[in-house]
């Protein structure tokens, strides 16, 4: 499953703007997505608003390139 | 001058008997600094060096070698901020490769706003399990190290740098957060959740 991020890059390893990132799952606790960030490390990220933790002013979009059958990233997006 | 060289070695040695591998790490480091700064002041005021005077009872040959042993592997896991070449002799650098630390506060306000929690925990909110697992104090290099130095220039140099995790707890969660920081503080858009959990 991988998603295109769209909007304010951030973090010297956080989201960077058009870039391509894999989903590793979407965490059933928290609904966020648990993907692989420019450190190469899995965090959470908001599907709907992603955007570093600490300045809400940032927030962008993700786009979904690849999904699996049940289209469990669309789902989380478009909730 | 001398008497910062014995006393740089007085402690060095302390270290090194009471088994302090971290803290002879550091001490190492000084005692270099010291005798640097004591052989380019002769240098330059062209006195003889009166190395009789910077002796010290206890600091041996075997001392002395490890101190310079330690030294040599600390520049080469130096990160060079100027070409930008990282030198990962980690594993024998002599330091730590996770550094624990105590508890602390967090550095700034997170707004955990994932889908199903809205969270938000307050700067000043306490940390556990703090742990240092990048940079200063740790063999780990951070990878980014170039970029953390040219992007915050103002938080300090590339040697100050740390990746360190820590625990909070708000609203019957514990998140495992993630962050950059250094003597300059945390910037708002290097902290990261690395897990939730219910507690």
């Amino acid at each position: 499953m991988k998603v295109r991020y769209k909007g304010p890059s951030f973090g010297i390893d956080g989201l960077t703007d058009g870039s391509v990132y894999e989903v590793l799952e979407v965490d059933e606790l928290t609904g966020a997505f648990r993907l692989i960030d420019d450190s190469g490390e899995d965090y959470l990220y908001s599907p709907t608003e992603p955007g570093p933790v600490c300045d809400p002013s940032i927030k962008g979009k993700f786009e979904v390139i690849e999904d699996d059958e049940q289209g469990t990233l669309d789902k989380a997006i478009n909730k | 001058m001398e008497r910062e060289v014995r006393e740089a070695k007085r402690k060095a040695a302390a270290y090194n008997a009471a088994g302090l591998d971290e803290a002879f790490a550091e001490q190492s480091f000084r005692v270099k600094q010291k005798q640097a700064a004591y052989n380019a002041f002769c240098k330059q005021t062209g006195r003889t060096k009166r190395l009789d005077r910077t002796q010290v009872y206890g600091y041996n040959k075997s001392i002395s070698g490890k101190v310079t042993a330690t030294n040599r592997k600390r520049e080469k896991n130096v990160f060079d901020a100027k070409n930008g070449s990282y030198q990962k002799n980690v594993s024998s650098s002599g330091l730590p490769k996770v550094k624990k630390l105590p508890n602390e506060n967090l550095k700034q306000t997170a707004n955990v706003n994932l889908p199903n929690m809205h969270a938000v925990a307050p700067k000043g909110a306490d940390l556990s399990s703090v742990v240092v697992i990048a940079g200063a104090g740790t063999s780990t290099p951070i990878k980014d190290i170039q970029r953390l130095v040219s992007k915050y220039p103002s938080f300090g140099d590339a040697n100050g740098w740390q990746k360190k995790s820590g625990v909070t707890v708000t609203d019957n969660f514990r998140y495992e957060m993630r962050w950059y920081e250094n003597a300059g503080g945390v910037p708002a858009g290097e902290v990261k959740v690395k897990g939730v959990k219910r507690v």
